[in-house]
C-alpha cells in the first residue's frame, strides 16, 4: 500500500476514477472481504487456550488438546479442520486479533449482529456500515459500485444504505448481460439526466463484458463444492474483472441464528462450519496469490458474539462475548495481536473483550482502504497496527 | 424548476394538435405502472382532462379480479418470518392487476413518504393492515391519513421495540420526524411535555411547515426529481394547509402547465418497479409476482422495506453499472412470457413514444418482437419516467 494511493482512495476522485470502467481499470485498488459467521461463533474452540486448566475443566467433552491442535505458540493452537489457516497463519498472510467485542455485549442474536452490523449504538439505525461506505462513494453520475454482496439469502444488514443500490449478487453471471442489443459504450445524450442513464449504461456494458470475459476464461485455481468457498469464487471473479468494487461482503452460517449457533451436539457441527471456513478462505486466498492478486485483498471475518466458557448438558455452550477476528490477505503482518482474553476474569461464564471491533473496522476502513473512520463510525476509534 | 412562470399551476389545455402521443404518455408514465397501445390511443383521444378524471376516480371498494384466491394463496405458502415479504408480493399482484393503478400509486407514495420498514414490523398482517390503510385514504383526506397512521400498530412497531424507546416516545418521534422532518428543529414545543399522539397530530397539522413539505414532496413525485421551490409551491401549499385534501392536490398538479413542460418531461427515474410493470402491462406478459419481488429487491425496491426513513432514495440513485445490467436481464425475463408483440411501430410507440435521437430509432427499425422490446428496454430513455 503506498501512501498515494491511500490519498487517492480518500479523494471524492475516487468514485469518479472507478466509474470509469472500460477506460482506466483500476489494478491496485486494495480490496476488502468482510466476512460474517452468523450465529455465534466459539471463539475458545477456533483459537483455543489448550494449555490453560480452567478451559480443559469447563468442557468435558469439548475440550481440544494439544495433541488435536494446530499449534501457534503462546499455549494457542487453531481447531483440527483449520489446517488451511494454520498454514496461512505460519505463511504469515494470516493476524487473529484476539479477545474482540464492546463493552456490555448484547447476547441476542439480532441485536447483537444488528450491533456489528451497524457499528452504531443507535438502537434504531437502519444502515449498516458497509452501506455507510457505499453511500458515501457511489456517485449517481458516474453509476459506480464501491460495495457489494455476495451470497444466497438476503442482504444483511451490514450494506443497508440510505441512498446507493447495493447489490446482491449469487454468481458473478449475475453481473453478465443476456441480450446486449441496443446498448452503446459511446452512448451520449445532451439531456443531463438522460446522460447520467447513458453513462450508467455505458458502464453497465463494459463491466457485463469483462466479466463475461472472466468467465469465458475460466482462470484461477479449483474451489471446494461449498456454498462459501462458491461465493468466495464470485468474488475473485468480481476482482478479476476489475469493476471498482473495493468492498465485498460474503456470509457462511444464513440468516438469524446461524449455524454457529451450537446450543447442543457442537463437536460435530462446529467441525463442520470450520471446515468450511478453513477451505474457503484457504482456496481463495492461494487462488488469488496464484494470480498475484494477493497483495490487493484483505478478508476479514466477525460473528455476533462468541460463546460461553463452560459446556452445557447437552455438549453445546451459550451465547457469550469476546472472540478473536481473523484477518486474511498478502500484507497483513501475521500473527497473534493482543492477548487471548483471561479464562479467569469471566463476564457470565464469557471471556471480556479488551478490543473494540470498532477499532477493528478502522483499522479496515483507515489504513487498508484509505477512507476516514470516523466518517463512518465516528470518532474515538484509533486503526491497530496489523498490516505490513 | 422555473420560479417565474405565473401560469404554472393553471390547467394545461393544448390545441388538438398541442395533444399528442408524448404527452399522452408522459401523463401515463407519471399515473399508471404501464399501458398498452389501446390505452395510450384513449388517452390520446380523450384528451388530458378527461383522463385524469378517470384516473382520479376510484370507487371505495377497488379491489382486482381474482385477488382473494391469489392471496389466499400467497399467504398459504408464506411462512410467518417472511411476512412483510409476503405483504409486497400481494401488492405487486394488485399493482399488476388493478384496474386503478393512480390508487396503488398513490398508496406506493404514501408508504414512500411514512417510510414504515415492513421488515421492522413483528407481526405477519400489521404490515398488510397498514398498507390497505394507506389505500384507504392515499386520495383521501391528509389530516386523516396521518391520524391513522399515527395509531397504526405497524408504525409503531417498525419505529423500534417498546423496550428500546418506550411507547409513547415512538410515537412521538414518528409524528414530529415523519411529518416535519426537516422542519422538526423549529417546533421544539414537540419535544416537550407528555404529547398524546393525537396531541402530537393536531400540533403538526397546525404547523404550516406540514403542507409545505407534503406539497413539496408530491410535486418531486409527480413532476420529477427536480425540486419545485418553496416560493414556487406556495399556492398549493396555502390551499392544501385549508383542507388536506389530497385529491384536490394531485389533481392540480396533474392538470397544470408545469406538469406537462419541458421541465417535467422525462425528468425522473423509472423506479424497479416501474421499469418492470411497463413491460409486463404494455406486452400483457405473464409473470410470477413472489419471482418478480425478489427481483425487484435486487434491483434496490424491496417492496415494501423502504432503506430509510426518507424512503427510497429514487431519482438517478436508482441507476449503477450493476443495476442497469439487472434491469436489462429482468427485461429479458419477463420478455420470455410474452406470447404475442404489437407491430414494430406500436411496439416503439407504446414502449418509448419514439423518444429517441433519429439514430437510435433507425437502428430500432432493424429488428422487431422481443428483440426489439430489449433493445427498447435497454436505451437510456427508457430508465425515464
Amino acid at each position: 500500500m503506498t501512501l498515494t494511493r491511500r490519498t487517492f482512495l480518500a479523494s471524492p476522485c475516487f468514485a469518479r476514477a472507478a466509474a470509469l470502467l472500460a477506460a482506466q481499470p483500476d489494478r491496485d485498488g486494495a480490496i476488502l472481504v468482510a466476512l460474517q459467521l452468523a450465529g455465534g461463533n466459539d471463539g475458545l474452540n477456533t483459537v483455543i487456550p489448550y494449555e490453560d486448566d480452567q478451559y480443559g475443566r469447563a468442557r468435558s467433552t469439548l475440550r481440544l488438546n494439544g495433541n488435536q491442535v494446530h499449534k501457534i505458540g503462546a499455549g494457542l493452537g487453531f481447531h483440527p479442520e483449520l489446517g488451511g489457516l494454520a498454514r496461512l497463519y505460519n505463511e504469515g498472510h494470516l493476524s487473529v486479533v484476539q479477545g474482540v467485542g464492546y463493552p456490555n455485549m448484547h447476547r441476542d442474536h439480532i441485536i447483537g449482529m444488528q450491533s456489528w452490523q451497524t457499528a452504531s449504538p443507535a438502537p434504531n439505525e437502519r444502515t449498516g456500515w458497509l452501506g455507510r461506505v457505499a453511500d458515501r462513494y457511489a456517485d449517481a453520475d458516474r453509476g459506480n459500485v464501491p460495495v457489494a454482496f455476495v451470497g444466497r439469502i438476503p442482504p444483511p444488514m451490514a450494506v443497508h444504505s440510505r441512498e446507493t443500490i447495493v447489490p446482491a449478487i449469487r454468481d458473478a453471471t449475475d453481473w453478465t448481460l443476456r441480450n446486449p442489443s441496443g446498448m452503446a459504450i459511446d452512448a451520449r445524450r445532451a439531456d443531463p439526466l438522460l446522460n447520467v442513464a447513458a453513462h450508467s449504461t455505458a458502464a453497465a456494458l463494459a463491466s457485463a463484458q469483462r466479466t463475461g470475459g472472466v468467465l469465458k476464461a475460466a482462470k484461477g485455481l479449483p474451489y471446494p463444492d461449498l456454498p462459501l468457498a462458491q461465493s468466495f469464487q464470485t468474488v475473485a471473479q468480481l476482482i478479476r474483472a476489475d469493476l471498482g468494487v473495493r468492498i465485498f461482503l460474503v456470509e457462511q452460517g444464513g440468516a438469524s441464528p446461524g449455524e454457529f449457533d451450537n446450543h447442543a451436539n457442537q463437536a460435530v457441527n462446529h467441525a463442520v462450519s470450520l471446515r468450511e471456513l478453513s477451505q474457503s478462505v484457504t482456496a481463495f486466498c492461494d487462488d488469488l496469490a496464484h494470480d498475484r492478486l494477493l497483495d490487493r485483498v484483505l478478508v476479514m471475518t466477525f460473528s455476533e458474539f462468541g460463546r460461553t466458557l463452560t459446556e452445557n448438558g447437552r455438549h453445546g455452550t451459550g451465547h457469550g462475548a469476546a472472540a478473536p477476528v481473523f484477518l486474511a490477505g498478502g500484507r497483513v503482518k501475521g500473527g497473534l495481536v493482543g492477548k487471548h482474553p483471561s479464562l479467569s476474569d469471566l463476564d457470565a461464564d464469557a471471556p471480556k473483550p479488551h478490543t473494540d471491533f470498532r477499532s477493528v473496522y478502522a483499522t479496515v476502513l483507515e489504513s487498508w482502504l484509505g477512507i476516514p473512520a470516523a466518517t463512518i463510525l465516528g470518532d474515538g476509534f484509533k486503526p491497530l497496527d496489523v498490516l505490513g | 424548476m422555473p420560479e417565474a412562470n405565473p401560469h404554472a399551476w393553471a390547467p394545461f389545455e393544448p390545441r388538438a394538435s398541442e395533444w399528442n402521443i408524448a404527452l399522452a404518455g408522459h401523463l401515463l408514465r407519471r399515473t399508471t405502472f404501464g399501458f398498452t397501445a389501446g390505452q395510450l390511443q384513449q388517452a390520446l383521444a380523450d384528451g388530458p382532462a378527461k383522463t385524469i378524471d378517470r384516473l382520479i376516480a376510484v370507487p371505495p371498494d377497488a379491489v382486482p379480479p381474482d385477488y382473494a384466491a391469489f392471496e389466499q394463496s400467497v399467504t398459504a405458502l408464506t411462512s410467518p418470518e417472511a411476512s412483510s415479504q409476503a405483504s409486497g408480493v400481494l401488492w405487486l399482484y394488485r399493482m399488476r392487476n388493478t384496474p386503478y393503478p393512480f390508487l396503488e400509486k398513490t398508496t406506493l407514495f404514501w408508504h414512500d413518504f411514512f417510510a414504515v420498514d415492513g421488515s421492522r414490523v413483528s407481526q405477519p398482517s400489521l404490515m398488510e393492515r397498514h398498507l390497505q390503510l394507506l389505500r384507504n385514504h392515499a386520495l383521501g383526506r391528509f389530516d386523516k391519513l396521518l391520524s391513522e397512521v399515527s395509531h397504526d400498530p405497524a408504525t409503531l412497531s417498525a419505529n423500534g421495540p417498546p423496550t428500546l424507546l418506550g411507547d409513547g416516545a415512538a410515537r412521538e418521534a414518528f409524528t414530529g420526524v415523519t411529518v416535519l422532518r426537516g422542519e422538526y428543529h423549529y417546533q421544539p414545543a414537540l419535544h416537550h411535555g407528555n404529547l398524546t399522539p393525537d396531541d402530537a397530530v393536531r400540533k403538526a397539522l397546525s404547523q404550516p411547515a406540514t403542507a409545505e413539505a407534503v406539497v413539496r414532496r408530491v410535486c418531486r413525485w409527480l413532476l420529477g426529481a427536480a425540486d419545485v421551490s418553496p416560493s414556487m409551491a406556495a399556492p398549493l401549499s396555502a390551499g392544501f394547509a385549508r383542507d388536506y385534501d389530497i385529491a384536490k392536490l394531485v389533481s392540480t398538479i396533474l392538470r397544470s402547465n408545469l406538469f406537462f413542460s419541458a421541465e417535467a418531461y422525462r425528468h425522473d427515474v423509472k423506479s424497479p418497479v416501474d421499469f418492470a410493470l411497463n413491460l409486463v402491462l404494455a406486452l400483457n406478459a405473464t409473470v410470477a409476482p413472489a419471482q418478480l419481488h425478489a427481483q425487484l429487491a435486487a434491483l434496490g425496491q424491496s417492496l415494501p422495506d423502504p432503506p430509510s426513513r426518507d424512503g427510497w432514495p429514487g431519482g438517478r440513485r436508482w441507476l449503477n453499472a450493476f443495476t442497469i445490467v439487472g434491469r436489462s436481464n429482468l427485461a429479458a425475463a419477463i420478455l420470455e412470457k410474452v406470447e404475442h408483440y404489437p407491430d414494430r411501430q406500436a411496439l416503439v410507440a407504446t414502449l418509448l413514444q419514439n423518444d429517441a435521437p433519429p439514430a437510435v430509432l433507425q437502428g430500432l427499425a432493424q429488428s422487431d418482437g422481443s428483440q426489439l422490446a430489449q433493445a427498447i428496454a435497454n436505451l437510456p430513455e427508457f430508465q425515464l419516467a
